[in-house]
Parts: C-alpha cells; structure tokens; sequence
C-alpha cells in the first residue's frame, strides 16, 4: 500500500470516527431531554390527580415546584453540553481564549439558574414532604447536599481547570499587551 | 450544489492539506507529534465547519483553526512549545528582514542560533512568526489572531528587531 493510500484510509477512519462521536453527542443529549420529558409527564400527571382527586393545594405547588426545577435543568443540560462539547476552534484567537477563560472560570453568572432549579427543588421536596417530615430537617439535608457538591466542585477545579485557566489568561494578556 | 458536511470536509482537507502539514511542522519536530496535531487540527475543522460561514477566507479559517490547535495542544507541554525551522523553508529571510543575515540564516551554525532564539519567544509570538513564515499579510494575521492590524505589526516589528539584534551579535563574536 502507497503513503497516498495509507493517508486516505486514515482519513476514511477519521471521518468515521468523527460521524460515530457526532452520532454518539446526539444520543446523549437526546437520551437526557427523554428522560426530562418523561419525569416533567409522570409529574404533571401525578400533580394533577392528586389536586383533582384531593383538592391539596401544597401538593399542586410542590409538583408545579418540580416541574420548574426539571424545565431549568433540561435547558442547562443542552445549553451547557454544546458549549463544552462543541467548542469552535475557527474563532480568532482572543475571542476563543477568552471564551475559554470565562468558561473555565469557578463561580459563572449564568450558573445562578442552577440556583433558581435547585431553589425550585428545595421547595418542592419541603411541601411533599409535610407534614411527616420537618421542614428544618429538610433544609438541613438540601443545604448539606449542596454543600458537598459544591467543595467537590471546588476541588475538581482547583486542580483540572484552574491551571488552565492560569495558562488561558496568560496567553490573553501577552496577546493584548505590546 | 449544495454540499453536505462529509463532501465538504473532504474538499477543504483535499485543498489544504500540505498548508495543514506544514504549519503543524513548525510546533512539533518529531514525526509522530506531527501526525498527532495534524489529526487533532483535522477534528476540530470537523467539529468548527457548522460555524464556516464564508465571511472569512477559507485559508485563514484553517489557520485559525491550526493556530487555535496548537495552543490547545502544546498546552499539554505548554512550556516546551517550539517553533522548529529548517533551511528549507522558503520564506525565512522574511523572519529577520535583514538581507545580510537572511543569507547566512541557510548556514547551519546560524541555523541553530536562530531556532535557539526563536525558541525563547512566548508561545504567542511564535505562533504570530509561524503566520509570517507562511508569508501571510499583516492583515491577514490580525484576522487570525483576533487584534488590530497595527497591533500586530508593532508586535511582529519588535520579534524581529530582537532576533536581528541577537542573530547580529552572535554572528560578531564568531567573527
């Protein structure tokens, strides 16, 4: 077999590869909108008999609460998933590293959404679970939740992004200094 | 006619090929780190073509896309990033500007001397001499790079400046 061949079949394989990852991205983001769509369905129904059938209104709140939470959730997911995944690498340098920068960055504005849904959850959790349950005890439980992942966040940044992060910015100041 | 994606990344590869090879050359000396990034450049022009618009020239879209590359992928060694020359590229008396020294660039000492300067520039600076070795315009570079086009010529007049000064003062001692 010539270079010329050689070279070809590499590129047919790359291309295959690269049509499966595409193939494969749109499977996952599809696979997670089914499963946001089937528990957003499952919710609506249940709130909807539970009020028809009970006229309770802290249950009608508490499912509208996780409704909320599951659409905020599912628009993070896809808005988040393409922006990590499919970085365009055909920006001008500047914008692509200041992209980078502002994504490898620890606390982002736009994750104040996260937030919002779990806020949605918090109050979801708390009125389902009345009057078995304290609703101090619950707090206690989300707040602790959310404390964990939020030090394991800090921690997985700290040493996968922030050196990159380091290096990004670096790289922007020599571009913008003479 | 319309292409579809696959037809249209097999003509861009097909179009660009050696300009791909060849600007990977300059980031990596060992053969198979020259494949490596020739095959992570041939990704990332797979996952940039939903973006191609045409509002940039398709040459300067790939140089984006290499240039953007190698910063990713020397960032794996990001400190090591070189910018290897050889006596055959064409275009390198234009990294000195200096037809005295230009000449005695082909000579193999000197050879060394300027591939040990060019290797003490920042990663950016070598990045924009890559873009002059490929005789690109100073226009074509701010594109590229994404700053103005005086900006560019102030940075790429003070790289050359330096390298004349060191390349002039090394050729002195020798002499």
């Amino acid at each position: 077999m010539n270079t010329n061949n050689k070279q070809k079949l590499s590129l047919e394989q790359l291309l295959r590869n690269l049509k499966d990852e595409d193939a494969n991205h749109a499977t996952v983001i599809k696979r997670f909108q089914y499963i946001y769509v089937v528990f957003f369905i499952f919710y609506a129904i249940i709130t909807t008999l539970v009020y028809v059938f009970e006229r309770d209104l802290r249950m009608l709140l508490s499912g509208v609460s996780f409704m909320s939470s599951f659409i905020i959730l599912a628009v993070l997911f896809r808005k988040y998933y393409k922006e990590y995944r499919f970085v365009d690498y055909s920006l001008p340098t500047l914008l692509l590293l200041k992209r980078a920068a502002s994504r490898y960055q620890l606390f982002q504005t736009k994750a104040l959404w996260l937030l919002v849904a779990f806020g949605f959850m918090d109050v979801a959790l708390t009125l389902n679970m009345q009057p078995r349950v304290s609703p101090w005890i619950v707090q206690i439980i989300i707040l602790a939740t959310l404390l964990v992942a939020l030090v394991i966040g800090i921690i997985r940044w700290w040493y996968k992004y922030k050196p990159l992060l380091d290096n990004t910015r670096r790289l922007i100041s020599e571009i913008e200094t003479d | 006619m319309t292409l579809n994606k696959e037809e249209q990344f097999n003509l861009i590869i097909a179009e660009n090929s050696s300009r791909i090879q060849r600007i990977c050359s300059y980031y990596n000396s060992d053969k198979e780190d020259q494949k490596d990034m020739v095959q992570e450049v041939l990704v990332n022009i797979w996952k940039s073509l939903d973006n191609f618009r045409g509002e940039a020239a398709m040459s300067t879209w790939i140089y984006r896309i290499a240039v953007n590359t190698s910063l990713n992928f020397t960032g794996k060694a990001f400190r090591q990033m070189k910018l290897m020359v050889n006596a055959d590229i064409g275009n390198l008396n234009i990294i000195v500007d200096d037809e005295e020294i230009g000449k005695k660039l082909r000579q193999e000492e000197n050879m060394k001397l300027l591939q040990n300067e060019l290797n003490q520039l920042s990663v950016i600076d070598k990045a924009l001499m890559s873009l002059v070795l490929e005789g690109l315009s100073m226009k074509e570079i701010a594109d590229i790079i994404g700053i103005t086009e005086p900006n560019v010529k102030v940075k790429i007049h003070r790289v050359k400046s330096q390298l004349r000064v060191k390349l002039k003062g090394r050729n002195n001692e020798h002499k």
